[in-house]
Formats: C-alpha cells, structure tokens, sequence
C-alpha cells in the first residue's frame, strides 16, 4: 500500500508540469476589447489602409449592463500595421471573433495589392469567424458608416447590420460571408457579388441603407444592381425564399393591383451542351399566395386566375431575361457560378473555353421555363369589397 | 515531567502483566474470594454491582450475583435470579451443584457455566449477570440484557417516498431481526457472526444469501476480515478502510447504508452485507460505480420516472464537477466559442471585479463549502442566522460590492445545487470540481479534457472485490443494462447482474408473460 518513492517523484512532475508549462494565454474577458465590427478604407495620402472598428464597450452600472458602441481609427501601410496604431490607441488586447462585419470601400478594392492584403489577412487570422459579413460601401468613405449612422434601434450599427443579416427578411440584398467571397474569388469563373451600403439622411439622423448588389471581376467593379434586381440575381442562385412581387405601374393590364407573396422558389441552372453549343437551362418552380389586391376585382375567378398566373410568369421572366442580359452582355460577370456548373459537367470543354471564360459567357443562349403556382382561392380569403 | 513520564510507562508495564494474573483458573470455591477479586480488577469502576442473596430455606446456599447497572433488566434479576434462587425449596444433597440452579431453578432464556474469565469479563459488559455460588469455582452467565436502544425510524440520509420508512438501529440484532424478517422464505439466509476488534470487541455479522453469493467475493471478505488488526472498531468506516480495494481513491467501493430494504435487494442480487455492533450503518459489498445514483425509490415508483431521475443524478455529477472548469475555459481561453450576447453580458459582469475568474471561483467556492459544513454541524436553532450570512456572502451583497461577479455566483450556484443531489458523492466532487478548475485554468479545455481522461482511467482501473467498478459500461449486453442508468421494469428484469450474481442468474423463469 504505501507509495514508491519514484511514484512520489512521478506525481510531483505532474503537478509541476502545469504551472511551469502551462500556455499562459490565460485572458480575462473583460481584459479585452470586443471589436464587432470594421471597416477599411484606402488612404490617399499616404497611400495605405485606414481602418476603422467599432467597438462594444459594455459597462456596469449598479445593476444594469450598458453596451456603448465606440469607434477607433488605425493608419497604417498594411492591414496589420493599421492594426498596431489601433491597437495602440485602444490600450487593450483585441478580441477579433466576435467581429461581425466587414465593410470595403470601393477605392481600397480598385488598389489590388491592398485588397488581396487584407483578405489574406481575415483569411490568415485565425481569430476571425469566416461568417464575417462583407459589404462594400457604396461612392462613400467606408468608415464613415460606422462613424455617422445611427441605426434607431439598436446602439450598435454592428450588431444591427448582422441582424439584417441573420433575418434576411428583405430581398434586396445578398448576406454575403467571407467563406463564400472567397471561395468565388478563388474559382475560375473569378467573379464575385457584394451587398451595397450607403448611408441615408432622415430626419432621424443618418440610417445606414442596405441595398443592391456591386459584381466584380477579380478587384475590379464592372456593375452595380439595384434593389429589384438583386432580387432576380437571387432568385437565380436559389436563395429567393421570400419575396414579394409588386405589380409595375406601367405593365400588363391583367396584373393591375395585384400584388404576389413568394412563399417557396425553386431554381436549377443546368449547362447543356446541344449541336449549337452550350445552352443555360433554367427551370424556377415558384409558390406564392396573392399578397395584396388593390382595388375591388374578382381575381379568383377561374379564367381571371389563368390570365393572372399568365401575366405573373411573363413579367417574372422578363425580369430575368433583362438581368440576364445584364450580366452576359454588359457586365460579363459570372456571378451565378454557372462556370462552375460547366466545369463540374463538362471538364474538358471547361479545359478549352476557361480562359475565355467571360466572353463565351457572354453568349451563352438562355432557355427559360418558369412555372408559378398560385395557391389559396376564393373560399380561403374573399376579395375585400367596400359595401354599396 | 520525566517522572511522570516514566510512571506512566511503568503502569504500562502494569497492565501488560494483568493477563497473567487473571489465569484460567483465578475463580475460588469461596464468595467472598471471588467478590475480593472482582472487586480488585474492577476497581473504580463503580457501576458494577455485587449482590449478595442466600436460599430462605437452606442458608447454605449462598450466592453473590454481578452485574453492570443500566446495562441490565431489573425484573429479570429480580423475578428471574433473586427470586427462584431465594424462595425454592432445593433438595438436601450436601453441596449444592451449579447445574441445578442452571436447569431447574434460574428462569432465564440464555444461560452459560463457565470458569474463563475473559468470557466472564466480556458478559459482564454486554449486560449479562455473573453469578456465583458459594463451593462451586464456576459461574454462571445469566442472559439478562436491558439497556435503551433507540427505536426504529428512517434514516435522515436515506428518506423514501414510497418505500418502508424502517431504518437500521445501533442494536445488531434489532438489525439482524429487521433483515431476516425480509428475507423469510429462504433457509439459504446466512449470518454469520465474526468477532473484531483485539482491545474492545465488536460483534459482526456478514449476511448473505448461499446460492446467490459469489463463494470468491465471500472468501475474499473473510480473509480480508482476519487481517483487521485495530483494537477499537467503533464504526462501519473503520472496517472500510482497512478493506476497500483502492485505499487511495476517493471513491468508495463499499457500499453503506441504513435501510434493511436496499440490504434485502442487494443480498438478492448475490452481494455480502456486513452489520457491526454499534452502528447503525450496513456495508454492502461489492459496490461499482453505479450504485451511487441508484436509490431506494427508484424501485417503488414508476420506472419511467425512475429513469429519469437516475439520468438527473448522472447529469448533476457531470454537472458539478465540470461546470467551473468549462466557465474558466469558456471566458479565459476560448470567448470565441460563447455567443456575442452572453460574451458581453459576462464581460459586462466582470467590469470592475478585482479578481481572476479563477480566485473568484475559489473564494466562492470555499465560501460554499465553509456554509455547508457549518450547516452540517451547526444546531438547528441557528441555522436561519447561518442562512441569512450564507446568503450575504453567496449573493446580491458580494456582486454589488464587485468582490465576485454575477455569472461566477450562478456558476457556485448551480454546482452547489447539482452537487447536493448525490450526498454520498460529496468528497468525490469536491476534490474533481477542483481539479478540473485548476487544469482548466492552465490549459483551458484541453486540461479539462486531460483531467475527464485521467478521471475515467482511473474509474475503469479499480474493482470492488474482483468486480470491475464501471460494470455496465463494459458489456454491450442489453440483460446487464436493465437496472444501470436506468431501471427497466420488474417483469423485463430476468437476470441477475453478471459479475455479482454469479451463481444464480435466474431472477425469474423468462418468457412468463
């Protein structure tokens, strides 16, 4: 029963281990600077990186937790000397995980080496989550948005954009990680789609405005698309869930005040290579429910519904061939990864056509065929009618 | 102070001599003799009475009876010895033999004749009444115990909801009798009686059922037995750590309990039970790791709600011993795992906080402690002040001062919670709770990992008497799962456990439904 003396010995190096080996990385939490948030900015001056990040500074009051919002600023040559000055200026050790989004301004992503620089960096960074939201800020400086919008409801313009972010209740935009970014970057096809921000004046002070979609090729922007289409891009990539379509005031007569609530769509894009080359097969199975009618109208009315579903799928399509036409011809950005789906099915004309990748995009022939199912009639939910 | 010293060795030198002055034949013919001599080895001890009575009508029959007042019944001394031997008019045949008081005139259930003195010595003090007759050097050892024991009620530790609310006594045969009352059907019921203890002796009883109980386990104990060697026994947990199979573990690998219920079950399930005089407290034996969650109740309620309340138990000893360790590693190594909203609201708590997590940990910690083992030896009367300063120190008044913060406080909370949940586990968890919180705080979770590593080599590597301690966990037999973490019903339950029950699987004959 009693103990050898090399056992003592054993045991005793084990309780010394820790103390004297033990990876003394040992943080408080509050020791630390919480960053939610960045923004990077190119510096014409001295021809470097500004970098802005807000910071969640939590207090304590009595018996109430606060969480201010602050905001500090680094120069430097390159991301990481940018953030030495922040560093500096903060006083505290930097908790980079729970940094929520990342916001470009447009000058820093035409300055490629910068650019390339600072997505290295997050990429190199292991404290950084690669769920970091990217936007590009649009015709402003980038920081700006973290140091004038103020969000009403939330004191933290951060938290309040990854909200957007999470909900995605609005269509028009794209929630866009750094795993995805760089992923597209990465691929052959090269090209890439960034949510849009800019700011908003109001009476309420200055909002920050999530809108529309910037596409790139490599760094370079080549096109911007507003709200509407950005819904159609995403109708395209299959993220469209929800959406709503509202009738064009200039459009067909039968679509008058009628407005469609998207509740499922489908979309598979397929490369097909016929006699005549390669075709864009597009098929979009849509669910939706009439959302809104204005006015007194019989819409359920069986052949009143057909003409409507009609009219519904043909102003859908449109809006899809006009985008389409967009990004072949104008842009040739190939933002819906169809290069990929071309690789993936046919490697060895993928082989002879990547390095013209953008011009053959560019003609490309589309097929289109879009079905749309209008769930609900009249039993459901009678037409509103004012009385006589 | 030497002088004083060296007196006492010589009384030392004393005592060890008695023995040879008490000899095998020290008793004398004569009553007065043997009274001197008494009264000379029990000097200042002045319960002992000598009671001198002769025969109304035949005045040569003298007789001097010895007893330990309180430890005997006065009616039976009375109505019993004094009276027959005084009023019974014997036959005229010169000197009277002992054996005619022994048969014929005593009313007693239990009489012994002997000369041996230690025998004597020790009836004497178990409340029995010496008895001497004049020309005869032989006694008497007159069965005529009478003292209080405390009467039969549930065990504070051990309550039960549904089940019988008897609880073992200090009385071993009180005990004894409890047991074999459950146990009446079977003539395979064994007690068998061991004396331990070489200075003061205590009377065991290992209780077992023959053609259930494994005959190694049972050779095992006895042999274990006959190496005891203490001259007091005073407590069940004397015996224990002499004879459990990891003296440095902190797990026990003896079981205890007051219920002669849960000794009924085990004996059932093949175990061995060890009674001590004195002690109302049972150890069973084999024990695995297991049993600490299983409780009486389990088996008088609904066996889903059974289950669910072993798998509770489980969950609070992973609980209690784990929580610190993964607060530390959460917050000081690892944020990035916590949600935004909860990192603030715990950096947000430790604004202003002077201390480390992990000082704060330990000064709460120690502070539970402190109250708990205050509560525990405290009376009762004050325990509400106890609870006021307790709560001071664990709450509100110590977050507000910003001496600990309010997570750390719910930490200490919740792990004093779970851990009151299993009370027998109590040193267990608070030695793992410590560890686990100081390798965290080195190395985070990887420290955390190494001590849940090193606890389970740990578990997995001890036995209780042959039986692997983690028993279940090492087979992938459904039969043997049947009453582990959970408890399947009674009429599923068709074998006994594998490892114990070695001899007699059969619970039920199988496929009676």
């Amino acid at each position: 029963m009693s103990i050898h003396r090399n056992q003592w010995i054993l045991a005793m190096l084990l309780i010394i281990a820790p103390f004297i080996s033990g990876c003394w990385d040992y943080t408080e939490i509050d020791d630390q600077i919480i960053i939610s948030g960045i923004a990077v900015d190119y510096d014409q001056e001295s021809k470097g990186i500004t970098l802005t990040a807000e910071i969640t500074l939590p207090t304590f009051s009595g018996k109430e937790s606060n969480f201010n919002s602050k905001i500090y600023q680094g120069k430097g040559q390159s991301m990481l000397d940018a953030i030495v000055d922040l560093a500096s200026k903060a006083g505290r050790h930097l908790l980079w995980s729970h940094a929520k989004v990342l916001i470009l301004s447009q000058e820093i992503m035409a300055q490629e080496n910068l650019f390339i620089g600072v997505m290295d960096w997050i990429k190199r960074t292991r404290e950084i989550r690669d769920t970091i939201w990217m936007l590009v800020a649009k015709e402003i400086f980038a920081g700006d948005i973290l140091l004038k919008s103020n969000p009403q409801t939330q004191k933290i313009i951060s938290a309040y954009l990854d909200g957007l972010f999470l909900a995605q209740k609005s269509e028009t935009f794209l929630s866009v990680p750094f795993s995805k970014f760089i992923d597209d970057l990465e691929s052959d096809s090269v090209c890439s789609a960034l949510p849009t921000i800019r700011l908003e004046d109001s009476s309420n002070g200055i909002l920050p405005l999530l809108e529309g979609t910037a596409l790139f090729y490599r760094n370079k922007e080549v096109g911007w698309l507003d709200g509407k289409q950005t819904r159609i891009l995403s109708l395209l990539m299959n993220h469209l869930k929800q959406a709503v379509f509202a009738p064009e005031p200039s459009g067909n007569q039968n679509l008058k005040g009628v407005s469609l609530k998207v509740d499922n769509c489908q979309t598979a894009i397929q490369p097909v290579l016929g006699p005549k080359g390669l075709v864009m097969k597009i098929r979009v199975k849509m669910d939706a429910q009439i959302g809104e009618i204005d006015g007194e109208q019989d819409v359920f009315k069986p052949d009143k519904i057909k003409k409507l579903i009609k009219a519904d799928q043909n102003m859908i399509k449109a809006q899809i061939k006009d985008l389409l036409r967009l990004l072949q011809r104008n842009y040739q950005c190939d933002v819906t990864g169809f290069g990929n789906k071309v690789a993936a099915k046919y490697p060895k004309l993928w082989k002879e056509i990547k390095n013209r990748w953008r011009n053959e995009y560019a003609a490309i022939p589309a097929d289109i065929r879009f079905k749309l199912t209008i769930f609900g009639s009249q039993d459901s939910m009678k037409e509103t009618k004012v009385g006589p | 102070m030497n002088n004083l010293y060296k007196h006492s060795r010589k009384n030392k030198a004393n005592l060890a001599n008695q023995p040879s002055d008490s000899a095998k034949n020290a008793l004398s013919s004569s009553i007065e003799q043997n009274e001197a001599f008494f009264r000379q080895l029990l000097k200042n001890d002045d319960m002992v009475v000598y009671r001198h009575f002769e025969n109304q009508n035949d005045a040569t029959v003298k007789c001097c009876a010895i007893f330990v007042d309180g430890m005997i019944n006065q009616e039976i001394i009375n109505e019993n010895i004094i009276g027959p031997v005084t009023r019974t008019l014997l036959p005229k045949m010169g000197l009277l033999p002992l054996e005619v008081l022994q048969t014929q005139v005593i009313m007693a259930h239990n009489i012994q004749k002997t000369a041996d003195l230690d025998k004597i010595i020790e009836a004497l003090n178990s409340g029995n009444t010496i008895l001497f007759l004049d020309g005869t050097a032989e006694a008497l050892i007159i069965s005529s115990q009478g003292w209080k024991s405390r009467a039969i009620t549930e065990p504070e530790t051990e309550k039960s909801q549904r089940g019988p609310k008897e609880g073992f006594t200090e009385s071993l045969m009180v005990n004894l009798s409890l047991l074999r009352r459950k146990l009446n059907a079977s003539h395979q019921t064994k007690f068998k009686f061991k004396v331990l203890g070489s200075r003061v002796h205590t009377k065991a009883c290992i209780c077992y059922l023959e053609e259930l109980v494994n005959p190694a386990i049972l050779a095992e104990l006895e042999s274990r037995l006959e190496k005891v060697q203490l001259d007091a026994i005073l407590g069940t947990n004397y015996v224990v750590e002499f004879i459990k199979d990891a003296p440095f573990s902190p797990f026990k690998t003896i079981g205890n309990t007051e219920r002669p219920d849960v000794v009924a079950g085990k004996l059932l399930e093949g175990r061995i039970a060890l009674l001590l005089d004195g002690s109302p407290v049972a150890l069973t034996l084999p024990y695995i790791f297991i049993e600490y969650f299983q409780s009486n109740d389990d088996y008088f309620i609904n066996f889903f709600y059974a289950t669910i309340s072993r798998l509770i138990r489980i969950a609070s000893f992973i609980f209690t011993i784990s929580v610190p360790a993964i607060y530390l590693a959460l917050t000081n190594f690892h944020p990035e795992i916590l949600p935004t909203p909860l990192l603030l609201s715990i950096s947000s708590a430790r604004q202003g906080i002077a201390f480390p997590t992990i000082i704060e940990l330990l000064l709460l910690g120690f502070a539970f402690e402190i109250i708990r083992e205050a509560g525990n030896r405290m009376p009762t009367t004050i325990g509400q002040a106890l609870s006021i300063v307790g709560a001071l120190i664990l709450g509100q008044a110590a977050v507000e001062a910003r001496i600990v913060s309010a997570p750390m406080v719910i930490v200490t909370g919740l792990t004093a919670v779970t851990g009151l949940m299993i009370p027998s586990l109590g040193g267990v968890i608070i030695i793992l709770r410590f560890v686990f919180a100081i390798l965290a705080t080195f190395i985070g979770f990887y420290g955390y990992i190494f001590g849940v590593i090193g606890l389970l080599i740990h578990l997995f590597e001890i036995r209780s008497f042959g039986v692997p301690y983690m028993t279940p966990l090492n087979t992938l037999n459904l039969q043997e799962i049947k009453d582990t973490a959970v408890r399947a019903p009674w009429w599923y339950m068709e074998k006994r456990p594998r490892f114990i029950g070695v001899m007699n699987r059969i619970r039920q004959s199988p496929k009676k439904f």
